[in-house]
């Protein structure tokens, strides 16, 4: 899933009080299983942002809704009315759902809610943790299914650099487990290692974040 | 013109978890001190979210939040997730300026129904 955080609430207030008519809009995928922008997210933030107006002596008339996505034009439909009637809508989707309802609603003041981190995984309940940097071109097959480009602090793609000790990543022992320590051990234990051995050549970045923003055609899928 | 009086006494709303505070508010029940409040019975503690506890906020009432003992819940966790989910009620609130005072949280068993009444009392002070 990609992963986020809501970013502070001062952060947020601020993009948004000269809107006397508010839209907070949810999704219901990926930032909702993150726990950021979800129905419940909504209404966190909408209960904060009503308590501080009626604080600060601010009128503002807030609404809530949640779609299922905010990466898919169909879904709009159904709060197609009420991002007509906001002077603002706060997304609570991740980068791509906020700026693709600005698309959709050409003309409409969309302000992110959240910061978008990273292509994650639920670790345990709570804990997010990224295993795909999304470089166009998966390489897991090579490393017993741990991706160096994404788990490796350097994205080295021939073997560990000299920051790995016992099986911590120098950037930030505490926290991070040597990307290659766990390659190592996975090929280790796949029977694997002796491929470890192959060298691997410089890595075509073009197929991922190089050229411009992506695009993906589909002419079968196509109308 | 108005006279300037006593500020109007704030409701509170006591969310009540049915293996513990429930059954104490019910031995309680004719105490004078229970008196305007709203109990909101729950299965655990651990349903109360905290979009529950900010509507109600947000409504003008104070939130008590009433869990079983730490380490004695029927279902594992419950009183500890809402313990969490007050303290980031209680960051929501001091993000909107508001005292952080109007949610509260107790542990008490099925025969405390002494210690719910002074908690309630505790709870109404403004």
């Amino acid at each position: 899933m990609i992963t986020a955080e809501r970013k502070p609430f001062g952060e947020i207030a601020d993009m948004v009080q000269d809107a006397k008519k508010l839209l907070i809009l949810g999704c219901g995928s990926c930032v909702t299983v993150c726990m950021a922008g979800g129905e419940k997210e909504v209404a966190m933030l909408a209960s904060a942002m009503r308590l501080a107006n009626r604080k600060a002596g601010r009128k503002a008339d807030i609404r809530e809704a949640t779609i299922e996505r905010q990466c898919d034009r169909e879904w709009f439909d159904k709060v197609a009315e009420d991002i007509e009637w906001a002077d603002a809508v706060l997304s609570m989707a991740c980068g791509v759902g906020a700026q693709f309802c600005g698309e959709a609603f050409e003309g409409k003041r969309v302000v992110p809610a959240l910061n978008t981190k990273f292509y994650g995984a639920t670790e345990r309940q709570g804990v997010w943790v990224e295993r795909c940097a999304g470089c166009g071109k998966c390489v897991l097959a090579d490393f017993g299914g741990v991706c160096p480009i994404a788990r490796c602090s350097k994205s080295l793609l021939n073997g560990p650099c000299g920051g790995s000790q016992d099986g911590k990543c120098e950037v930030d022992p505490d926290r991070l487990d040597c990307g290659w320590q766990l390659i190592h051990d996975r090929m280790k234990l796949l029977g694997l290692l002796d491929r470890l051995e192959a060298v691997q050549p410089l890595k075509d970045w073009s197929a991922g974040g190089d050229g411009g923003p992506g695009r993906i055609v589909r002419e079968d899928a196509t109308l | 013109m108005k006279k300037p009086g006593k500020r109007p006494k704030q409701r509170l709303v006591v969310f009540c978890c049915e293996n513990s505070a429930a059954k104490a508010a019910e031995s309680a029940a004719g105490d004078p001190m229970l008196k305007g409040v709203e109990f909101v019975r729950v299965p655990c503690a651990g349903r109360v979210e905290i979009r529950h506890i900010l509507k109600r906020i947000e409504a003008g009432a104070a939130v008590l939040a009433l869990a079983c003992p730490l380490d004695n819940c029927k279902y594992i966790h419950g009183n500890r997730r809402t313990l969490k989910r007050v303290d980031r009620v209680k960051q929501v609130l001091k993000d909107a300026g508001i005292e952080e005072g109007r949610v509260r949280m107790e542990f008490l068993s099925s025969v405390d129904p002494h210690k719910l009444v002074n908690v309630i009392k505790e709870a109404k002070r403004p």
